[in-house]
């Protein structure tokens, strides 16, 4: 893999520093330190991309890591998925951290604070990388059905699905990756999931978010596409469904 | 999501803070559980300290209203700002339930 060039760094947090040494061995990366990443101070001393390693995560390690000079944040076990060429920045957790830790967040401020996207479009971004998250997770890895008719007792069951496909290796053990790459004038983010795709009469329709109620109700589901392109400069699916892009200006 | 219920007599208090997401499922699982149970005539949302919403918070939003409706409770949501309140303005919620500032 390209991510194996000796110029690529890592440094760990929350993992053994065997684990770390093997994993380094194994992908032909460099260990920068063999402190805990947060505890580190040089890393305006080293050149190339960086990859922090986490062996665990939670909503502010997650948010600290990410908030490091690093190409890429992985958790421990993804890192075959990482893509050959380093874009802006690259997420990769499995389903189960990616519910616990709310990474459309994290990413979103990862990305202004280093100046790649205005933070005037802040909420646009989170909102959006919600709604694409949310079809990833829900839809794509955890692989679970359209909301449109649920109900109050349909949506707890529902619930005790979600908590159960999550504890499930094949379900919560699945990648999700972030990755933001710079074009012309625009960055764009792409939330890929490892789910089966659009299954024939399964794609979601998108509903206007201004729908007028029928019959005293309102619409269930399909305002998470529409919030996306109302909140995007531009979006699509590619990969059969499994890859949402987002595009913001710069 | 921080969640906080509270019922006196046959009022119910939901305090909801920070986000509603698609993540919080089971946490709102838990809410439609309690209103379901509960004999009540009245349920308010304190959404002042909500300040963040997606499609999926607004689902389980109306689910809550389906919910109260189902044991004749009247259902508001009550000093929603920012983006929660353009959020359940933009989607019209305020058709089908009471929105106080």
């Amino acid at each position: 893999m390209g991510q194996g060039a000796a110029s690529t760094w890592v440094c760990g947090d929350g993992l053994s520093k065997e684990r770390l040494q093997e994993l380094a061995h194994r992908m032909g990366w460099r260990i920068l330190s063999d402190l805990p990443a947060l505890n580190y101070d040089g890393f305006s001393q080293v050149s190339g991309p960086g990859v922090v390693v986490l062996g665990w995560a939670d909503p502010i390690r997650l948010t600290n890591a990410l908030q490091l000079p690093v190409s890429a944040c992985i958790e421990v076990g993804c890192e075959a998925f990482l893509d050959d060429e380093f874009g802006l920045l690259t997420l990769i957790l499995t389903t189960a951290t990616a519910y616990a830790c709310d990474p459309g967040t994290a990413f979103t401020d990862a990305m202004i604070s280093r100046g790649l996207i205005n933070p005037l479009r802040r909420r646009d971004i989170r909102l959006a990388l919600h709604e694409a998250m949310a079809n990833g997770i829900e839809h794509g890895n955890l692989a679970l059905p359209p909301c449109a008719n649920l109900t109050p007792d349909a949506f707890i069951e529902r619930a005790s699905v979600v908590e159960a496909r999550l504890a499930s290796p094949s379900f919560g053990g699945r990648p999700i990756i972030l990755s933001a790459t710079a074009h012309a004038g625009a960055v764009e983010i792409a939330v890929k999931d490892c789910g089966a795709g659009f299954l024939p009469g399964q794609v979601i329709q998108a509903v206007a978010p201004d729908s007028a109620p029928v019959g005293g109700r309102l619409a269930l589901s399909g305002r998470g596409i529409s919030f996306m392109r109302e909140h995007c400069d531009g979006f699509r699916h590619e990969d059969g469904g499994r890859r949402a892009v987002l595009s913001f200006r710069t | 999501m921080q969640l906080e219920i509270n019922q006196t007599n046959r009022n119910m208090m939901i305090v909801l803070r920070e986000q509603l997401i698609y993540s919080d499922t089971s946490k709102f699982s838990a809410v439609l559980q309690q209103v379901k149970g509960a004999a009540i005539d009245s349920c308010v949302v304190d959404l002042s300290g909500l300040d963040h919403i997606d499609s999926s918070g607004l689902r389980m939003l109306l689910l809550l209203h389906d919910a109260c409706k189902e044991c004749n409770a009247a259902l508001t949501f009550s000093q929603a700002r920012g983006q929660v309140r353009d959020m359940l303005l933009h989607s019209r919620f305020d058709t089908i339930v009471r929105i106080d500032n």
